[in-house]
C-alpha cells in the first residue's frame, strides 16, 4: 500500500492555519458587530461557538503526523483500495469495475506544492484520495481507466 | 416520428398557473398599494401567454435509436436519450384524461444529469407510450446497465428478438381490501400527522374537538375517552382511504425479464422496468408488520430522478410472511434464497446503539443547573424521559433485526443486510455487481472488543443508498470484506 507524499502534510499544516486565521477574523468581527447591535443572548454562543471550531482546527493541526501515517491507497488489477486511520479506522474497496470516471483537482495550497487530489467516482459514491504527485497522479487515471475499460469490454 | 408536439391537454395541467398568478398578485398588490385586480389580469395574461409559448417550444422526435427532446423558451435545450440506455418507463394517466387516451410519460435513464434534464412527455396520446415500450424491448438485448461508462459510445450488437424471449415465467400479483386494511394497521403516518396537526394549533383543534363532545356527553372523563376513541377511528380511517387511493387496484406483473405494476384511482400510474436494472431488492417490515405478519417489498433503481418511483417504488405492498418464499422465486428467482453464511449483531450493541445516541440527554441536567428550575426544564425532562425509553426500545428493535449474510462465495452470490430504524427493518438483498462500494470500519476500543462495521453503498434513483450493518463481529465482518475483494 502506498503512503501520501511528504509534502501533504505541509498541505494540511497550511490549511489548518489558514483556517485558524479567518475563523479568528470571522468571530472577531461578529463579536464587534453583536455588541454594536446588541444582540445580548447571541453575545454567549459566538465565543463558545468560535472556541469549539478554533479547537477543532488546533486538534487538525496535531493529528497530522498521525493522520499522514495511517492514510494509504492501493491500486490493485480489479480494485482500489483506502485505508484511513488508526483509533478510528476505516478501509474501503472499489472494484475498478464500478468505476465510471476520474477526477483530477487542485486548489491553491495543493497547486503550491504540486500536489492533485483524486477523486474516483462509482455510480453512487466518490472516494478521495488526498494528494499525490503529478505523475502518480496521471499514473492512477491511466491506470484506473484502462482497467475500467478493459473490465467493462470483458463482461 | 420526428419534432411533435404534446397533447394540447398539457395546457390543462398548466393550469394552476394561473391560480399561482393570482395568488401571486394579491400578495404583492397589497402591499405595495398597486390594485391587485389589475396586477392580476396582468401576471394572468403572462401566464397564459408563456404557457402556449413553452408548449409550442417543446417537441420530441422517436429516432431509429434515441429520443431526442428540444425544449425551452429562452434557453433553448436538445436532449438525447439513446432506447438503450432506458432504465424504466413510468405512465400516468389522470382519470380526467382517460377518454382523450392521454397519459404522462417518464422515461428514466441511468445518468445524473438532475431533474431538469429528466425525459418527461407530460400529455401524449398512449400510442406513443407503446412505441417506446417497443423500442425499450428491442434495445434490452444490449445487456447495457447503469456500471458502464456513459461517455463510451453506444456498442450496438442486433441481436434477433426471439432470442431474448427466453421464458423465466410468469407471476402476477393484485392487491386485496383486506391487504390495504391489513396496511393501514402499520402505517404510523396519520397517527403523526394528527399529532402534529394537534400540536401545531397549540392544542386549539384538541379544545374545540374536546368541546363539542363535553356538550354531547357531560362529564370529563367519559367526554375524553369517548374522544380518544373516535379520534383513532377517525385516524384508522383516513388512512385506509389515503392507501385505498394510493395503491388502488395495485397490480404487479411478471412477464420473462420484466417486472410490470400498475396502481391509483385518480391517477393510474404504471411502470416497466427490466429486471437487470434493479440494484436491490428491499423487503420493509415495522413493529407492527411483525405483529400482523405482513411486509413490504420494494425494488431500489438507478435513474435520473429522485421520486419514489424512480429510485424505491413498491412492487409488493403487503406480502404474508408465510408468502415470503414463494413471493421471491415467483417475482425475484435469480435472488438465491439459502444463506450459507450470517452474521448477527452482538448482544453488547444494545448498549452501544443507546450510548450513540442517548450521551446527548446528559446536556439537559447541565442546562437545568445552569438555567433554573423554569417551563422550559419541565419540557426538556419530558423529552428526555420520552427519548430515554424511545432509543432504550429501538436500540434492542435494532439488535434484533440487524444482521448480514452471503448466499455463497462467489462473485454471482448475493448479499443479506438488515438493519433497523425507527421500529422498521429494513432487508436488502444485493448481488455482488451491484454494489459500488464497501467499507470495513473499526476502532481500536472495538478491536478490543472484537467489533467492526460494515457499510456498502447502492446507486438508489439519482444518488445513493448507503445499507450497512453496525457492531458485528470482527472475523465475520472481515469474511464479508474479503467477500468482495475476490
Amino acid at each position: 500500500m502506498k503512503k501520501l507524499p511528504e509534502s501533504v502534510k505541509t498541505v494540511w499544516l497550511y490549511s489548518a492555519v489558514i483556517t485558524i486565521i479567518v475563523e479568528i477574523i470571522i468571530f472577531t468581527i461578529a463579536t464587534i458587530v453583536v455588541k454594536y447591535l446588541d444582540w445580548k443572548y447571541v453575545e454567549y454562543i459566538l465565543p463558545v461557538l468560535g472556541t469549539i471550531l478554533v479547537v477543532l482546527a488546533l486538534v487538525d493541526m496535531v493529528s497530522i503526523p498521525y493522520r499522514y501515517a495511517f492514510h494509504q491507497y492501493a491500486i490493485h488489477e480489479d480494485r482500489v483500495e483506502i485505508k484511513k486511520g488508526f483509533i478510528f479506522r476505516e478501509q474501503a474497496t472499489v472494484p475498478i469495475a464500478r468505476v465510471q470516471n476520474v477526477d483530477i483537482e487542485q486548489g491553491p495550497i495543493l497547486r503550491h506544492k504540486n500536489l492533485y487530489k483524486i477523486s474516483i467516482y462509482t455510480s453512487a459514491d466518490s472516494h478521495e484520495i488526498a494528494a499525490v504527485t503529478k505523475e502518480e497522479s496521471e499514473n492512477i487515471k491511466t491506470q484506473v481507466m484502462r482497467l475500467a475499460m478493459e473490465a467493462r469490454n470483458a463482461r | 416520428m420526428q419534432d411533435k408536439h404534446l397533447s394540447p391537454l398539457n395546457l390543462v395541467n398548466r393550469l394552476e398557473d394561473i391560480l399561482i398568478a393570482i395568488f401571486l398578485a394579491s400578495f404583492i398588490g397589497n402591499p405595495l398599494h398597486i390594485d391587485s385586480f389589475k396586477l392580476g389580469i396582468i401576471f394572468v395574461i403572462i401566464t397564459i401567454v408563456w404557457d402556449i409559448i413553452s408548449y409550442l417550444c417543446f417537441t420530441y422526435s422517436i429516432e431509429d435509436k434515441q429520443i431526442v427532446i428540444k425544449k425551452g423558451v429562452i434557453f433553448k435545450k436538445i436532449i438525447h436519450v439513446p432506447f438503450a440506455r432506458i432504465q424504466s418507463i413510468e405512465h400516468s394517466q389522470f382519470f380526467l384524461f382517460r377518454p382523450f387516451d392521454v397519459e404522462k410519460l417518464q422515461i428514466n435513464n441511468a445518468s445524473k444529469s438532475g431533474s431538469h434534464d429528466q425525459i418527461i412527455l407530460s400529455a401524449v396520446k398512449t400510442y406513443v407510450g407503446a412505441i417506446l415500450e417497443e423500442k425499450h424491448k428491442q434495445y434490452q438485448t444490449q445487456d447495457v446497465d447503469v456500471n458502464d461508462d456513459v461517455e463510451q459510445p453506444d456498442v450496438e450488437k442486433i441481436e434477433d428478438n426471439n432470442q431474448e424471449e427466453i421464458n423465466h415465467g410468469y407471476a402476477q400479483y393484485k392487491i386485496s381490501t383486506r391487504d390495504i386494511a391489513l396496511y393501514t394497521f402499520t402505517s404510523f403516518r396519520v397517527f403523526i400527522t394528527m399529532f402534529l396537526i394537534a400540536h401545531i394549533t397549540h392544542g386549539a383543534v384538541l379544545d374545540f374537538a374536546i368541546s363539542i363532545y363535553q356538550k354531547g356527553f357531560g362529564s370529563n372523563l367519559v367526554s375524553l375517552i369517548a374522544f380518544s376513541i373516535m379520534a383513532i377511528i377517525i385516524a384508522l380511517l383516513l388512512s385506509f382511504i389515503y392507501t385505498m387511493f394510493q395503491f388502488y387496484d395495485f397490480t404487479l406483473v411478471k412477464e420473462g425479464k420484466y417486472l410490470e405494476y400498475e396502481k391509483g384511482l385518480f391517477t393510474r400510474n404504471k411502470v416497466r422496468l427490466s429486471i437487470d436494472r434493479i440494484q436491490s431488492v428491499l423487503v420493509e417490515q415495522n413493529v407492527m408488520g411483525k405483529l400482523l405478519k405482513i411486509m413490504t417489498v420494494k425494488i431500489i433503481m438507478a435513474s435520473d430522478g429522485s421520486d419514489e418511483e424512480s429510485s424505491q417504488a413498491v412492487v409488493l405492498p403487503i406480502l404474508n410472511s408465510h408468502k415470503y418464499a414463494e413471493m421471491m422465486n415467483d417475482f425475484f428467482e435469480w435472488i438465491p434464497l439459502k444463506t450459507v453464511e450470517k452474521f448477527n449483531v452482538r448482544k453488547r450493541s444494545i448498549w452501544l446503539f443507546f450510548r450513540n445516541f442517548d450521551w446527548i440527554l446528559l446536556i439537559i441536567p447541565i442546562v437545568i443547573y445552569f438555567i433554573g428550575w423554569t417551563t422550559l426544564s419541565y419540557s426538556l425532562v419530558v423529552i428526555g424521559v420520552f427519548t430515554f425509553f424511545y432509543t432504550l426500545g429501538n436500540a434492542y428493535f435494532k439488535y434484533r433485526v440487524s444482521s448480514i449474510g452471503l448466499t455463497g462465495d462467489a462473485k454471482d452470490d448475493y448479499l443479506i443486510v438488515s438493519n433497523g430504524f425507527l421500529f422498521k427493518q429494513r432487508t436488502y438483498y444485493v448481488g455482488w455487481h451491484e454494489i459500488q462500494s464497501i467499507r470495513f470500519e473499526s476502532s481500536v476500543f472495538m478491536k478490543r472488543n472484537n467489533l467492526a462495521h460494515i457499510v456498502i453503498r447502492i446507486r438508489k434513483g439519482d444518488s445513493a443508498q448507503i445499507a450497512g450493518v453496525q457492531y458485528i463481529d470482527y472475523d465475520g465482518a472481515q469474511k464479508i470484506y474479503d467477500w468482495y475483494r475476490q
